[in-house]
């Protein structure tokens, strides 16, 4: 009685959403990832998305190594929130001018009944259910089947790589688009890791995550500090 | 202590100090460079076959390490590579005293070089994939540098280091459980993996993006030494699956990727409006060339490859380093594009930039007279007889590369000046010797161009 549970006892009380319910799960944080534009609302998308993925990740390792995965992923989130905070999560500076508040193009809004929604806004999710309908229909057909993991999981392995790989294609916002390359490497990982249950290999590749974090930090920093606002 | 744990603690090591005294410049150029040329020296105290030349070499380097179980080995086929890439990097690094770059510049690259070092000396090659995605996630960084403002170049050279990684190991993984019957597949993953990675067609995008907006030495580092590592560690890759490296149908498809970023190249090419992006293009048709000579396959293949990159790698130095030099006349933006049409009377105000500029992207384009032209005539003599379309579209790339150069050089010759936009640096007279110096010895090379090629043998043979 009382005391830290242990991963096994952490894993019994989330049984619940063990399974199906996860990759589900991991498909709506992806699509989350991809849609909005906030930076808090998509950095706590990424932290529940590498919660859920360690479900998932202990589907095909050891629920020990599976959550030494969900530690990286919550090193990465602390990496990234860090940086966001440093450059004021991507919104301009508190005391920059109108004149210079000028200079910037405009965000181009579309009028649906009595709310003002950014083109963009509408462009990512209209994106973003296509991408759903045809990862739905991949995960569903024979051809496409992984045969060497469950099927909820070829779901979120089909999930996480094909999200991350249109996040990353569409932008060059460091943020946004290396969120997209972590998703998709979680995506590959979460095969890889079935197939090859090597110890080096998972922690290289775990390392090399970190790495990635920390040159999205980085770039974060160079996109949007003063001098890149005034450039 | 066993030789692979100091190849990789040295540099890392020596990137911490520098990157602490990044200020001091002299200082971290002199680390920098000692880290290196220790390296090569550990590197060389050991004779091919595994024997370490004295005593001495064989109490202190064990020429294996393992890292959870995965063996890092310093053998015969990288030996030399990593001692003209060691050397190569330390010529850079000097070169930072003159021609300065990002104080960022120097840790980078050493830890860019640690990654790639681990990389090749992995002797799985599914390990040493990750550790090269470790390298390009560094490699970011190095292109970035302290430069604010636009981070596409950076992001999407992560990007494409991210999607190579799982073509790598897949292949490996389908390798290693011998599923011959997916042969195709293993061909085709790797094919993908190769053209990535060398970004050629249709990932060549890039390149000049990254020339655009990186510093001028920068291309040299990531296109020149380090893509020799890249391709060393592709090479072992290949030969260790003869079924793939020998089949037809993925010679094909490389030889076809080449003369794609070719074609490619050469229409940008005759389009640029920056300095910066002819520059890239210029590179883009030296990588195209080299991903035909690999589609060669066979031993042709290595001595061709290898020739084509080590010639790269002098050629971006001299033009990295006129560039470097011309640059600032013609900046637009702190994003450094540079417009050609600000560059009328460039020829009059800075004579010695031009030339290496002119002469370093003329060795690139592979034009007669540069060291360049070596390495494509290498591959054209070494291909089949009578020659394919591939070669055909090489000799005619030479030409737009050689056309666009020329169409840039009339523009600097014109003397009607755009105004007086930007002031006239008058330059140090370090930098005007070291660039003469630099000039001279790529003229020497273009006339002697056997020194370089039994270099490039000498990387060749071990293979």
């Amino acid at each position: 009685m009382g005391g830290i549970p242990t991963i096994y006892e952490f894993l019994a009380y989330l049984n619940f959403l063990r399974g199906t319910p996860a990759a589900i799960l991991v498909l709506l944080t992806a699509s989350l990832i991809l849609v909005l534009p906030d930076w808090r609302w998509l950095l706590l998308a990424l932290i529940l998305q590498y919660l859920v993925v360690g479900l998932l990740f202990a589907d095909v390792l050891p629920p020990h190594l599976a959550f030494m995965k969900v530690l990286v992923g919550a090193f990465i989130c602390l990496i990234l929130y860090i940086t966001a905070r440093q450059v004021n999560f991507g919104r301009l500076p508190e005391d920059v001018t109108e004149e210079e508040v000028g200079q910037l193009e405009e965000e181009r809004l579309v009028q649906i009944g009595p709310y003002s929604l950014p083109i963009e806004l509408l462009f990512r999710v209209f994106l973003a259910l296509i991408v759903i309908l045809t990862i739905w229909a991949v995960s569903q057909s024979t051809g496409f089947l992984l045969t060497e993991v469950p099927e909820h999981v070829n779901l979120a392995i089909l999930s996480l790589t094909g999200m991350g790989l249109v996040t990353f294609s569409l932008t060059g916002e460091p943020l946004k688009a290396g969120m997209g390359l972590l998703t998709f490497m979680t995506g590959f990982e979460l095969f890889y890791h079935a197939i090859e249950h090597s110890i080096a290999m998972l922690v290289v590749l775990s390392i090399a995550d970190l790495i990635i974090a920390l040159s999205i930090a980085y770039l974060m920093q160079a996109r949007h500090s003063f001098l890149a606002f005034l450039d | 202590m066993t030789a692979p744990s100091i190849l990789l603690l040295i540099p890392i090591g020596a990137a911490t100090i520098v990157y602490l005294l990044r200020r001091r410049q002299t200082l971290a150029v002199i680390i920098g460079f000692l880290a290196v040329l220790t390296m090569a020296l550990f590197t060389g105290t050991r004779r091919p076959g595994g024997v370490p030349v004295s005593s001495v070499g064989e109490s202190i380097l064990n020429l294996r390490w393992e890292f959870f179980g995965q063996p890092l080995i310093l053998n015969d086929e990288i030996q030399a590579t990593l001692i003209l890439v060691y050397l190569g990097v330390g010529f850079l690094f000097i070169l930072t005293l003159p021609f300065p770059q990002d104080t960022i510049f120097i840790p980078a690259t050493l830890v860019v070089l640690a990654s790639m070092t681990a990389a090749l000396l992995a002797q799985t090659f599914v390990f040493g994939s990750v550790l090269l995605l470790i390298a390009a996630a560094v490699l970011a960084i190095l292109i970035q540098g302290e430069r604010p403002g636009s981070t596409l170049a950076s992001v999407r050279q992560l990007s494409l280091a991210v999607l190579a990684v799982p073509f790598l190991l897949i292949a490996g993984w389908m390798i290693d459980t011998v599923q011959a019957q997916f042969l195709s597949s293993i061909i085709f993953l790797l094919f993908g993996a190769i053209v990535i990675l060398m970004v050629a067609f249709p990932f060549q995008l890039w390149v000049s993006s990254t020339v655009v907006e990186s510093r001028p030495l920068v291309p040299a580092v990531t296109y020149g030494l380090i893509a020799l590592l890249v391709t060393v560690f592709l090479l072992n890759v290949l030969i260790a699956n003869p079924v793939v490296f020998g089949n037809s149908q993925f010679l094909t498809m490389l030889r076809v990727s080449g003369a794609a970023t070719l074609i490619a190249a050469s229409l940008f090419l005759l389009t640029a409006k920056s300095i910066g992006r002819l520059l890239g293009y210029l590179l883009l048709l030296d990588i195209g060339a080299t991903v035909i000579a690999l589609g060669l396959g066979g031993r042709v293949a290595l001595d061709a490859v290898m020739a084509l990159i080590v010639l790269r790698i002098l050629g971006l130095i001299l033009a990295g380093v006129g560039f470097g030099l011309i640059r600032d006349q013609v900046a637009s933006s702190l994003s450094g594009d540079n417009q050609l049409d600000r560059c009328q009377g460039l020829a009059w105000r800075k004579p010695l930039g031009l030339a290496l500029f002119i002469y370093g992207g003329l060795s690139l384009a592979g034009a007669p007279l540069t060291p360049g032209f070596a390495g494509r005539w290498a591959l054209i003599i070494n291909s089949q007889s009578p020659p394919g379309l591939s070669m055909v579209i090489l000799v005619i790339s030479v030409i737009v590369g050689v056309v666009g150069l020329l169409r840039f050089l009339a523009k600097t010759l014109s003397k009607k000046d755009t105004g007086s936009e930007v002031e006239i640096s008058p330059g140090s007279n370090a930098s005007r010797i070291v660039a003469s110096g630099l000039l001279f010895l790529g003229i020497l090379l273009a006339f002697f161009p056997q020194l370089i090629l039994s270099l490039s043998r000498m990387l060749a043979n071990p293979f």
